[in-house]
């Protein structure tokens, strides 16, 4: 046992979570070995000092306060569920959407030029969302009306094209529907995987832009931090599912990979070095080693859930503590009878098991 | 935006344990939302606003899961706070210092000025090594070492895995022991 691990797990011992034959292993360690012996002494001193630290109390008006704010039907503050973006994801999102839009724009132009036009799902969505004006004020359907949750793409062959559709019944569905799916463990280690990727792929465009002289260094740095703070998360969430719902992969190295990711990606924004030693110190190395964890999505193997409830209740429970992370991976989407378009998977309006459209679906898609 | 749910109606069984929560946790809620804060007055507004928070959503949180969510609720209305007051903060932390004490122990009257003056300082001392931690490795060491919460429970809090949770915890160990070690007598 080398003593990094030693004095790792001595911190473990100090609250009872090794189990007792490892225990006696580290205790034997810590008699031989000096300076681990000092250093599980100073870990106990320690912890005694900060036991010993006065409990704050509350003010005699507290209660009276609380009770008088629930009376007068005072709501929930709205940053109890909401993590501030940094301004510079604010923008570097805006423009995003902005060059997509004008990319839309352009490709739509172009289409509409061709005559001999093949429909796809985009355009169909298109039509769709122009159907959606016609009915229900909110989202275009009448909640009286018969629904099927047909695909879309079912329908597309009987409507002979871009110029001669015209909207049915069956397509007054929102296009998140297409891409619906049972909120499960799989669905959710899937799409953390697949956002995983695509982070991982953004960070590496911003390490080639870092290097091209024409390009905007500051620019370049915050896109890798502002991915390898994502990364983080999105790791952070396979490696609860893997040391919880039994989530395994079938290359073994992905472990390891994760792990070595987590650790150095928790420096990013722990440690006050500059931003730019930042990258080179913490993020270069995880991009460097990424090879399998690029393709991580087709690595994931889930074990049969054999109890629902604990399932429902685990997903339920990374949802409410997590919303922000669940915010990237899913849109929620509500069955035909309960539909409702595009609400965010948040604590505070959708809570169950309901079923939810990946994003990376609905990025490729181009669903609104 | 707030939002209100007036229309809910909790059961006496929910109600009882939501008092029970308020007996057991606004006092480790607010000496934990200050010692993120560094504000014990805006700590006491952050215990409340998340009390507030867990009455208005008793049919959507488990009894057995209020302590940490109330924790996650106070962290996240601390981190929109040091988000949006990082400049104001640092103004009035000094000033709590010289004035408010949060943290010193009642002084023991029969205790000697100079014994009293010395656990003061020691406090201080402790508190200043607390402040010091960077913000994650300090939540995890506020859940766990001063809150004495459960790994498990500390990673729902702070949204993380609990391997997570240990590891931050050891590094926050590590440099508070380094921070405190004048007081340290081993």
């Amino acid at each position: 046992m080398n003593c990094t691990t030693c004095r790792y797990e001595l911190s473990q011992c100090l609250d009872g979570r090794l189990p007792s034959g490892r225990r006696n292993e580290v205790m034997n360690h810590a008699e031989s070995c000096a300076t681990c012996g000092s250093f599980w002494l100073e870990l106990q001193a320690a912890q005694e000092l900060s036991l010993s630290l006065q409990q704050a109390e509350i003010s005699p008006n507290f209660r009276k306060g609380l009770w008088d704010r629930i009376n007068a039907g005072e709501g929930t503050p709205s940053a109890v569920f909401q993590e501030q973006v940094p301004l510079w994801s604010k923008v570097r999102y805006t423009l995003s959407g902005a060059a997509a839009a004008a990319a839309l724009l352009i490709g739509v132009t172009l289409l509409m030029k061709d005559e001999a036009v093949t429909p796809t799902t985009t355009d169909l969505a298109a039509n769709n969302n122009g159907d959606y004006s016609n009915g229900d004020s909110s989202n275009g359907w009448a909640p009286n009306e018969p629904l099927t949750a047909e695909p879309m793409t079912a329908d597309l062959a009987s409507t002979g094209g871009f110029g001669s559709f015209e909207p049915r019944r069956q397509l007054r569905l929102p296009p998140e529907m297409e891409v619906a799916r049972r909120l499960s463990t799989e669905v959710l280690a899937v799409e953390t995987a697949h956002q995983l990727e695509e982070r991982l792929a953004s960070a590496a465009l911003g390490m080639r832009m870092m290097n091209n002289p024409a390009s905007n260094r500051a620019s370049a740095i915050a896109l890798v931090i502002d991915s390898a703070h994502e990364m983080r998360d999105f790791i952070e969430v396979l490696i609860d599912l893997r040391d919880r719902q039994g989530l395994t992969f079938t290359d073994a190295g992905i472990d390891a990979d994760l792990q070595f990711a987590v650790t150095m990606l928790e420096n990013v924004g722990a440690m006050e070095a500059p931003r730019e030693l930042t990258v080179e110190k913490f993020i270069e190395p995880v991009l460097t080693r990424s090879g399998r964890l690029a393709n991580v999505s087709r690595s994931i193997r889930t074990k049969p859930t054999t109890n629902i409830h604990i399932e429902r209740s685990y997903l339920l429970r990374i949802n409410t503590m997590r919303p922000e992370v669940f915010r990237k991976l899913f849109r929620v989407v509500e069955m035909p009878n309960q539909m409702r378009q595009g609400t965010v998977f948040l604590l505070q309006d959708d809570c169950d098991m309901g079923w939810v459209a990946p994003m990376s679906e609905i990025k490729r898609l181009n669903i609104k | 935006m707030a939002q209100s749910n007036n229309e809910y109606q909790p059961d006496p069984i929910t109600m009882v344990a939501y008092h029970r929560a308020l007996a057991d946790h606004a006092d480790s809620l607010k000496a934990y939302a200050s010692r993120l804060l560094g504000d014990p007055i805006a700590a006491e507004d952050v215990a409340q606003d998340a009390f507030l928070a867990l009455f208005r959503h008793l049919n959507q949180v488990p009894t057995a899961a209020f302590r940490p969510w109330l924790f996650r609720v106070a962290r996240n209305l601390c981190l929109d706070q040091l988000r949006r007051r990082k400049f104001k903060m640092s103004l009035f932390r000094d000033l709590q210092k010289d004035e408010d004490h949060p943290f010193t122990p009642q002084d023991n009257h029969n205790s000697r000025p100079d014994e009293i003056a010395e656990t003061r300082e020691a406090q201080e001392a402790i508190e200043n090594a607390i402040s010091e931690l960077p913000t994650k490795f300090r939540e995890a060491f506020l859940l766990c070492e001063v809150e004495g919460m459960s790994y498990e429970d500390a990673a729902a809090v702070m949204g993380c895995p609990v391997k997570t949770v240990s590891t931050r915890l050891f590094r926050a160990r590590q440099r508070f022991t380094s921070l405190v070690s004048r007081l340290i007598k081993v």
